[in-house]
């Protein structure tokens, strides 16, 4: 049986095996009108096979581009695979991409469909396509508000799918001939990265190194057909689309949609998933939010809280070391679940969380340890684009603020010697998209891919992900400083939401901080300070003594050179949109010094 | 237990037969709240105002207007402070009673009939300053609208008789398209007190579309939105009448609102008529430009 699933072969193929194994098992949920609807891997099948005959009529041939751009739904996944059915390439757009940013990447990428979710997105494209000569078509599929839109480009999901049958009526073992014409060599998918720094560049993945991810995966967390999970994060992330598209391949699992970006968390405690990936801002805004209400309960509330969240802390660091709880522990925990941590759980969304990761922009150990501690099994896991994910710490063998001992099946890795980490496997791009010379300085003439991350092994032999590369500043007084390990520091503190630490050939190291609007407001009417926004509380004299005091607190811990002489409060949010933060909300460090050159100055004045 | 189980069964089985399959609406505006749509368009006005006036004491506050509204269009009714523009929707809406004149929808003169009674003929309004139940959920905001149709009375209700479960259902489905249609989704379930004003407007929005209205009359809908919540209200507005073939009626101080959304303007100074047009054609009259800026021998 196992066989049939092995990663060498493409990705409809494994669909179409996965969907003869059990075609009236549910293969997702989604929410439509305010109740979660199922959808069968038999009608699943259904419209991947009537779309991807629908794409075959409007031209997509082997190798032709067609970019998605929405949030993610049903349809997300049915364009994905109708695309690589019929041997096309599919792109993910991030649903925040700004029209500039669409037409760099339908225009790199020589997308010849675009699949868009509604009018937002379609008004986009529409607007930057004179400069796409090779787009053919704009399919949108929720077409509200586009009624009057007279442009012959457009057409609806809907209609692509009617076409779909009516070709199958004519030639009803077409689908298969195309499915079965693919190669596991075949280029599958182009993800797109982010890019901190230039433009984004485009990952090439075949169909058999994705599914070398997703396999490796979904083995080691050992998913099955009994697992439920909520698909929230962009789908274009080489990350979510493994977990939401791929893995359930493998696994049979359950997916079920967010409504919205702005539901997660009400979502979350509904789905109550058995398997989830958790972005840091996501559980910081759990914590912080749990934080304000205790902060408003009763004297005695706040003291329980405090007490059980200290046993939750012992015992978790005791679980971790592995070492074996006595008794009265035991008792301690059994309590402390029953009255605190499991209605925490439950109100998160984690309490039928039987694994949970985290990853993305590193995460703060101290949330990890947060979330350990009320009994949620979270561990990190590291990886990227270009190479998928190969690193988490095993369940008994994890250590708050490293990635594991160990990489998955079939990784080889080594950290070269500037600490640079190295592997290589089947799950590695196949290149650049048009971009040849990054990719001979990505992946060496071994086959190494060249991650940039910079990683640490401690005496365990646990890798420790310290900084990018790139990211490293030196100080004008020669010192290497990691500026990640600082900023994360920062971020642990509830008044803090972001921090940007900067110095490179500068004297000493400054910050700009943004402050966490909910706690920070939340603290200020306690304090009986008058404010309106989030840049009149910035600019208050206050706030500002609270961020120094935090500061200075944290500086104690931190070795000379790295401790921060100055800092700024940023006093507008920090958006995608407006261009300080990438798809994935990494900060782009360039922009912020462009943007806040004048602040930084300030703080290296005289 | 067991009863419990038999007797939700029972309900999900209904709501599987009532409710038509999800996949096979997407995209498409869903036809139960969509009343206009499949009517042919009527001919002549949809509400006909004719010399209506209303005094208060003293205070003439309409003086003779007459105004006639095609079905189809959005309308603007624009003015100075205590012009008399919500006055002139009140006595559409028959909360006040003209001293003179008559209101005719669809031909049928209004006079003497309750607000209710106008309701339910296909006249919906929001109000200026909004009326909701703060205390209440969104979702439950959003199905008092649909009370006007309610053929359950204290006993029929009390029993959940299978006709309630039925119509239940239908009203819950409906109130849950009207918050897909305005994005609602996030506070569903968030009592309307604890909401953002913004959000709250629509939900006031969403309480007089779950009325099934052929015709809307909208009070100052923008007001005292930052630009992108006024962005959102105007592209609904414009969704309304294009995707569910409403008429509008508008009355708004946001210039800009009128100017990009309405295909007819009245001006109402000191509660006469004194212009009538398209926004460019208003625009030009010279007796609009003195009620909003003033005479030049007062400069």
């Amino acid at each position: 049986m196992m066989e049939d699933f092995s990663p060498d072969q493409t990705t409809p193929q494994l669909f179409l095996k996965r969907v003869a194994l059990h075609p009236d098992r549910v293969a997702m949920c989604e929410k439509h009108l305010g109740v979660w609807t199922e959808v069968t891997w038999r009608q699943y099948r259904q419209h991947v096979e009537d779309f991807a005959l629908g794409l075959a009529a409007l031209g997509v041939e082997k190798g032709d581009k067609v970019c998605i751009h929405g949030e993610n739904t049903q349809e997300w996944l049915y364009t994905d695979l109708a695309t690589q059915s019929v041997g096309g390439v599919a792109v993910g757009i991030y649903p925040s991409n700004p029209a500039a940013e669409v037409k760099y990447i339908a225009g790199h990428c020589d997308a010849k469909v675009y699949v868009a979710q509604d009018q937002e997105q379609t008004d986009k494209i529409l607007q930057v396509k004179p400069s796409l000569p090779h787009l053919r078509k704009i399919v949108t599929w929720d077409m509200r508000g586009l009624r009057n839109y007279q442009d012959s480009m457009l057409i609806s999901f809907q209609e692509v799918e009617r076409m779909g049958r009516q070709v199958r009526e004519n030639h009803p073992r077409l689908y298969m001939e195309k499915v079965d014409a693919g190669s596991p060599d075949d280029e599958a998918l182009i993800i797109y990265t982010s890019g901190t720094t230039g433009p984004p560049k485009g990952a090439v993945h075949t169909h058999k190194s994705f599914l070398t991810g997703a396999r490796a995966l979904t083995d080691f967390f050992g998913l099955t057909e009994k697992n439920r999970f909520l698909s929230y994060l962009p789908l274009c992330h080489a990350a979510e689309r493994l977990f939401s598209v791929y893995m359930p391949l493998f696994s049979g699992s359950v997916i079920s949609f967010a409504e919205s970006t702005q539901t997660v968390q009400k979502d979350l405690a509904e789905v109550s998933p058995t398997f989830i990936v958790l972005m840091p801002r996501i559980m910081e805004k759990m914590r912080s939010s749990i934080q304000v209400k205790i902060d408003n309960s009763t004297f005695l509330k706040r003291k329980l809280y405090n007490l059980f969240m200290s046993w939750g802390h012992t015992i978790g660091a005791k679980k971790m070391k592995k070492e074996g709880l006595p008794l009265y522990w035991k008792l301690g925990e059994l309590v402390a679940h029953w009255c605190l941590f499991r209605q925490l759980q439950d109100k998160f969304g984690l309490l039928s969380a039987k694994r949970a990761v985290c990853g993305g922009a590193a995460v703060a150990p101290e949330l990890v340890t947060y979330f350990r501690a009320i009994g949620v099994p979270i561990a990190q896991v590291y990886g990227q684009t270009e190479g998928l994910i190969i690193f988490s710490p095993t369940p008994d063998d994890v250590k708050a603020d490293t990635v594991g001992r160990r990489p998955f099946h079939g990784v080889e890795w080594k950290l070269s010697e500037e600490n640079e980490i190295l592997w290589k496997w089947d799950g590695l791009f196949k290149g650049y998209y048009k971009d040849e010379v990054t990719t001979r300085q990505t992946v060496d003439e071994e086959g190494w891919l060249h991650s940039g991350d910079i990683g640490e092994l401690d005496e365990n032999g646990h890798l420790k992900i310290v900084d990018r590369k790139k990211n490293i500043i030196i100080t004008s007084g020669g010192k290497n400083i990691t500026p990640e390990y600082i900023e994360n520091k920062f971020k642990a503190s509830p008044y803090i939401s972001d921090a940007i630490v900067i110095g490179e050939a500068k004297p000493y190291l400054t910050a700009l901080i943004q402050i966490d609007f909910d706690v920070v407001s939340h603290w200020a009417e306690n304090k009986r300070i008058a404010f309106t926004t989030l840049r009149d509380l910035s600019r208050n004299q206050a706030v500002i003594d609270l961020v120094s005091q935090v500061i200075d607190d944290l500086n104690k811990e931190l070795s000379r050179v790295e401790q921060i002489k100055k800092f700024r409060l940023i006093d507008i949010e920090l958006q995608h949109e407006t261009g300080e933060l990438t798809a994935t909300m990494k900060v782009k460090r360039k922009v912020i010094d462009k943007k806040f050159g004048p602040e930084i100055e300030a703080m290296y004045g005289s | 237990m067991a009863f419990l189980n038999w007797a939700l069964s029972g309900y999900r089985k209904r709501e599987r037969e009532i409710l038509p399959d999800p996949y096979e609406n997407r995209g498409k505006v869903i036809p139960s709240f969509r009343r206009g749509q499949d009517r042919p368009p009527t001919e002549g006005h949809l509400l006909e105002i004719d010399s209506v006036s209303l005094a208060f004491g003293g205070l003439l506050v309409l003086n003779s207007v007459s105004i006639n509204f095609p079905p189809g269009v959005i309308h603007a009714i624009i003015g100075p402070n205590g012009a008399g523009k919500t006055s002139l929707l009140n006595c559409i809406c028959q909360v006040y009673e003209p001293d003179q004149g008559t209101v005719c929808f669809e031909g049928v003169d209004l006079h003497g009939l309750r607000p209710d009674q106008v309701a339910k003929a296909g006249l919906a309004r929001t109000f200026q300053q909004i009326e909701l139940f703060a205390g209440m959920t969104v979702g439950d905001n959003i199905m008092l609208g649909r009370h006007i149709f309610s053929k359950g009375r204290i006993f029929k209700g009390g029993l959940w008789l299978p006709s309630m479960v039925r119509e239940e259902i239908i009203n819950r489905k409906m109130a849950e398209e009207i918050i897909e249609f305005l994005n609602l989704e996030p506070y569903r379930d968030i009592p309307v007190g604890a909401l953002p004003y913004g959000v709250q407007k629509r939900v006031d929005l969403g309480r007089a579309l779950a009325m099934n209205p052929k015709m809307l009359l909208l009070d100052e809908p923008c007001a005292g939105m930052n630009q992108e919540e006024t962005e959102d209200m105007a592209r609904f507005i414009l969704d309304i009448r294009e995707e569910l073939n409403i008429t509008i009626v508008i009355i708004e101080h946001n210039m800009h609102v009128i100017m990009d959304l309405s295909d007819r303007v009245s001006v109402l100074n000191f509660g006469s008529l004194i212009a009538e047009g398209t926004p460019q054609e208003v625009q030009r009259f010279p007796e609009v430009i003195e009620a909003y800026l003033g005479s030049r021998d007062a400069r």
